[in-house]
């Protein structure tokens, strides 16, 4: 009933938008990391990949010391955080699917609410309570929480949790982006049949090996979707660091670029490196594309 | 772990562990926004209930620090930039791509999809290299932050107008159709009433994208007129501010979930699929 | 630091550093010195004999073939820039009147009162280091009328076209208040597009009710920074590359802070590095409220920022005696400028600003009610200004005097690769 073209059309102002500040702005990091720049250091991207110049990258590879650190760091903590989120997630969210009974709406509700209240209001939050008399602070002291990571070499002796700790940072990432993971995986859980674990059980399964054979397995795409969906936000994070730390003792890759290109000139450096992360991220991104785009298949079909 | 044992026993583990995260999750949040209201200079020791951070100080308070109030000024005029570019074209590009079979529809939704999964350091950093770089016309500012706010909140219109094309199906417009009602006419008076909650669910959740941005806004921000209510948090966190920068910020945190509620609400009493009720907070929060 | 190939983009900036340079060499030290400032240094004239992409034995050429200004290099800026002054006897204009500043350097009052004066608001927008500011502006699209650049940077600034050269009908403050040495300085001979702000050095500040060294008797007191791992967390390094820098070669004994010697820059950078890993150092610019508040103890700072504490930040119960701040005899001393920038709306206007803060009352209680940052005007005698400001004995050596002035040494220009590997060194120490 609708002329062929129309669907065309109407997807074309928003497939226009998006190739040009979407398509076109990541070849601009491409170009410029492949770029050079002018006399007054300002970067001069090369848009023809014929005349890339690949010197950035090399120096990025030759003179690995100052990068490799941070983007070690990086890898520990992300994977640090994403691992302590875990831990404390899927605890969550299996209890709020399963077993929450009639409080499940409300605690539903107290796990979408923190996505939905600022990043940089909750770590605001935290720089508060974390101050050497905030409250937390005195709390932790009280009951000393603070020489037990002292005693783990987690924390600098004599140093508080704001004074360059990767702790802290790690901690606070784990705060910053633990609902993000809770969310997916509760909706995993919650799509589990319950007959198929009663199935399990009717068949001889421990209740411990229904968890681990059935239910683990079957929420399994929603953990890793989750844990995808954290991750990549925290590599590219320097926001959390400049506020819990801002110590080099934790720079992670994005304050690099954050660095390099806002505050500095070496805005080549800093496009080369984006264009490094993106690399190293695009497997994860692909999983997740792939995982959604099942999912969707499966839905419509 | 007993809940292993005997997942139909009472799981105290279970429990514990999440009113423990609830409180954690929760508590600090309300804790700043209590300091709002602090007696004194400290945003960490409690001096005292007073009103002074919020409109008692001539100087300092929220709504008499220009620097606060022009923040608010410049979070909202983005919020509504973002609400009434990002919608239309998201929805037109949902119904597109919804229907658009072949090749090309295929390519155009892996190009829609990525941005959800593009880590916002990295649209920043293209966004800012275009706007100083390539398209020195709009340079950086309140449009290029409108422009690259429209740009990561698209996905998300799309993603929550095609959730509804897919459960209201093609029947309304083919019935429509069939009585005589020429395509524009079925678009405009069958297609678009049904999108209604959807459309209306978009410009919340985009409103609530917008309010809440960071990175691509900092990105893009240019000086302090161009600061967002997260922006200058970001900025002067480290510099001992004063509680009215709590203040500023539970503001913006009670002017979000209002919005939110209000979306939530609206959309349960239009939509008559309960089930996209819910996928509106799980959308929202993806990423 | 040894790959020289791996420069992309270097080699072709010194080939057009040099090209540049062919068009116009500056006289050197005494020379200039004799020539009124309204004489173009200019050694056009004599440039022919150096043909050929030689250069002036002992003159490097910074950005845009700019030669390098050193103490006894003193250099016109003015034939570097395409831009031209205003006219004198304008009407200023409505504003607002934009100003980028580093965070917290100059008095709210002071800018309300300008406004005020002439109906006009007044914007602040606030940077936390020069390179961010540099890099910000270079970017393009900003239209800010006022900018506080260091001398150190001041050359990339005038031959990137940022800065608007002035119109002395404006500045009449300047000859009637300013130091002599400033009138007229080296680093923009004749002043044609800065004049001076503040004076500060570089040193150390710390809480001397926390830190219970006595630094300023040690043999070293740099060593007392540089192994602070006793104050883990509570020790603070500037953010700025040259800054930073030009102490750790102090702290050995090595002078020349302009240095481009690669060993010197390395040394300097691994000092750097093991103090930051051993001391869990924050490198920040905001030392000015973060020792009177005790979030830091013991720092690397300027000494205006203790003055600023000493006066300002200090919470209740504790007095600003609890601040110290030490400076080498021979200290890194320099000032920073304040120019009218060439994308802003408002140059008149600017003008006016930069005039109205040489004003000898605006610029005393700049200092005395917010800045702490020393003005060098003429009637603001060093010696005096401890008791006129009330500060506490262990706050004098962050007083400035023209003699240490003189004396000081200055972060200066450099070559654009000089620069660069100063900026890599920093990337290397921030990557921690």
């Amino acid at each position: 009933m609708y002329p062929r073209w129309i669907w065309r059309a109407f997807a074309a102002p928003g497939i226009i938008w998006l190739l040009t500040f979407f398509v076109v702005a990541f070849y601009a990091i491409v170009a410029v990391a492949f770029g050079t720049f002018d006399e007054h250091q300002s970067p001069v991207p090369y848009w023809n990949p014929l005349d890339w110049n690949v010197g950035w990258f090399h120096l990025i590879g030759s003179d690995l010391s100052s990068f490799r650190r941070p983007l070690e760091r990086t890898l520990i903590y992300v994977g640090a955080a994403t691992v302590l989120s875990l831990l404390i997630g899927y605890p969550v969210a299996y209890y709020v699917a399963r077993r929450a009974g009639r409080w499940r709406g409300f605690f539903l509700l107290m796990i979408v609410l923190p996505l939905w209240i600022s990043y940089l209001m909750r770590m605001l939050a935290w720089v508060n309570l974390l101050a050497s008399d905030g409250w937390v602070t005195r709390g932790l002291h009280a009951v000393r929480v603070d020489s037990l990571f002292r005693s783990l070499h987690l924390l600098d002796q004599g140093a508080s949790w704001l004074d360059g700790q990767g702790v802290s940072v790690v901690l606070a990432l784990v705060y910053g982006y633990v609902p993000f993971l809770i969310l997916p995986i509760y909706a995993a859980v919650d799509r589990i049949d319950q007959r198929v674990i009663e199935a399990a059980r009717d068949l001889g399964a421990s209740p411990r090996g229904a968890f681990f054979r059935v239910t683990l397995p079957l929420s399994a795409s929603g953990v890793m979707g989750g844990i995808v969906l954290i991750a990549l936000p925290m590599f590219g994070d320097y926001y959390t660091n400049d506020l819990i730390s801002k110590s080099p003792k934790t720079n992670m890759i994005g304050n690099q670029i954050n660095e390099q290109i806002q505050n500095g000139f070496q805005k080549p450096i800093g496009a080369a490196l984006t264009v490094i992360l993106s690399i190293l991220l695009a497997g994860l991104m692909a999983y997740y594309l792939r995982q959604t785009h099942r999912a969707g298949k499966e839905a419509s079909a | 772990m007993s809940w292993l044992r005997n997942p139909w026993g009472k799981p105290r583990f279970l429990v514990a562990v999440t009113t423990l995260y609830v409180v954690w999750s929760v508590i600090p949040v309300l804790i700043a926004v209590v300091f709002s209201f602090n007696n004194g200079r400290s945003r960490s020791v409690w001096q005292g209930f007073s009103l002074r951070w919020i409109n008692g100080d001539p100087n300092t308070s929220l709504f008499h620090d220009p620097a606060l109030v022009r923040a608010m000024e410049q979070s909202f005029k983005l919020a509504a930039l973002a609400m009434v570019i990002a919608t239309p074209l998201g929805v037109a590009l949902a119904i597109g791509l919804q229907r658009w079979r072949g090749r090309g529809g295929t390519a155009a939704n892996v190009l829609m999809l990525i941005p959800l999964v593009t880590p916002e350091l990295v649209m920043g950093v293209g966004l800012f290299l275009i706007f100083t770089r390539l398209f020195g016309f709009i340079g950086r500012g309140t449009w290029a932050q409108a422009i690259g706010q429209v740009t990561f909140s698209i996905s998300y219109v799309v993603v929550i107008v095609r959730g509804r094309l897919a459960s209201i199906g093609k029947e309304y417009e083919e019935a429509a159709a069939d009585l005589g009602a020429p395509p524009f006419q079925v678009l405009r008076r069958v297609l678009m009433p049904l999108l209604g909650p959807a459309i209306f669910s978009s410009l919340i959740v985009v409103f609530a994208l917008s309010i809440d941005d960071f990175v691509i806004t900092q990105w893009l921000s240019f000086d302090q007129t161009t600061e967002t209510v997260p922006v200058k948090i970001y900025s002067s966190a480290r510099t001992a501010p004063l509680p009215s920068l709590n203040a500023l910020a539970s503001v913006m945190v009670v002017v979000t979930l209002a919005s939110l509620a209000l979306a939530y609400v609206v959309y349960n009493r239009f939509a008559r699929n309960q089930g996209e009720a819910a996928d509106i907070g799980t959308i929202g929060g993806g990423l | 630091m040894e790959h020289p190939k791996a420069r992309p983009g270097i080699s072709r900036r010194s080939l057009l550093g040099r090209a540049a340079g062919l068009a116009g060499v500056p006289l050197l030290g005494g020379l200039a010195a004799a020539c009124s400032d309204t004489t173009e240094i200019n050694a056009g004239k004599g440039s022919g004999t150096l043909g050929g992409g030689g250069s002036i034995p002992g003159v490097q050429l910074g950005s845009g073939g700019i030669p390098l200004a050193r103490r006894d290099i003193p250099v016109s800026l003015r034939r570097y820039s395409k831009l031209h002054e205003i006219d004198s006897g304008l009407q200023p204009e409505k504003g607002p009147l934009k100003i980028y500043n580093w965070n917290q350097y100059i008095d709210p009052a002071a800018t309300k009162a300008f406004g005020k004066l002439h109906g006009v608001d007044v914007q602040i927008t606030e940077f936390t280091t020069m390179d961010e500011a540099y890099s910000k502006l270079s970017a393009g699209g900003l239209d800010f009328d006022v900018i506080f650049p260091t001398v150190a940077r001041l050359t990339d600034f005038v031959s990137a076209n940022l800065l608007l050269p002035l119109n002395h009908d404006y500045l009449p403050n300047l000859a009637k208040n300013v130091w002599p040495q400033l009138v007229n300085p080296y680093y923009d001979f004749g002043s044609h597009f800065t004049v001076p702000y503040v004076v500060y050095s570089v040193g150390i500040a710390w809480r001397n009710d926390k830190v219970h060294e006595d630094i300023a008797a040690m043999k070293n007191p740099w060593d007392a920074l540089w192994n602070a791992s006793a104050y883990k967390g509570k020790v603070a390094l500037l953010d700025d590359d040259r800054d930073a820098f030009g102490s750790a070669m102090l702290s050995r004994g090595f002078t020349d802070i302009n240095t481009g010697d690669p060993k010197v820059i390395a040394q300097a950078l691994a000092d750097l590095t093991k103090f930051s890993q051993t001391t869990a150092a924050k490198i920040q610019t905001g030392q000015y409220q973060d020792v009177p508040e005790g979030k830091i103890w013991l720092a690397h700072d300027w000494s205006g920022d203790m003055i600023a504490g000493a006066l300002y930040y200090m919470p209740p119960g504790i007095k600003g005696d609890a601040l110290s701040f030490w400076a080498p005899p021979q200290a890194q001393i320099t000032n920073d400028t304040i120019a009218v920038l060439a994308g802003g709306k408002n140059p008149v206007l600017a003008h006016l600003f930069l005039d109205y803060l040489l004003d000898e009352k605006v610029a005393y209680d700049n200092m005395a009610n917010f800045n702490g940052y020393q003005p060098p005007q003429n009637a603001l005698d060093p010696a005096t200004m401890v008791s006129r400001l009330g500060l506490p004995a262990s706050l004098k050596d962050a007083i400035v005097t023209r003699e240490a002035f003189e004396t000081g040494l200055a972060a200066n220009a450099l070559t654009p690769e000089i620069d660069s590997e100063y900026q890599r060194a920093w990337a290397q120490l921030k990557a921690g």
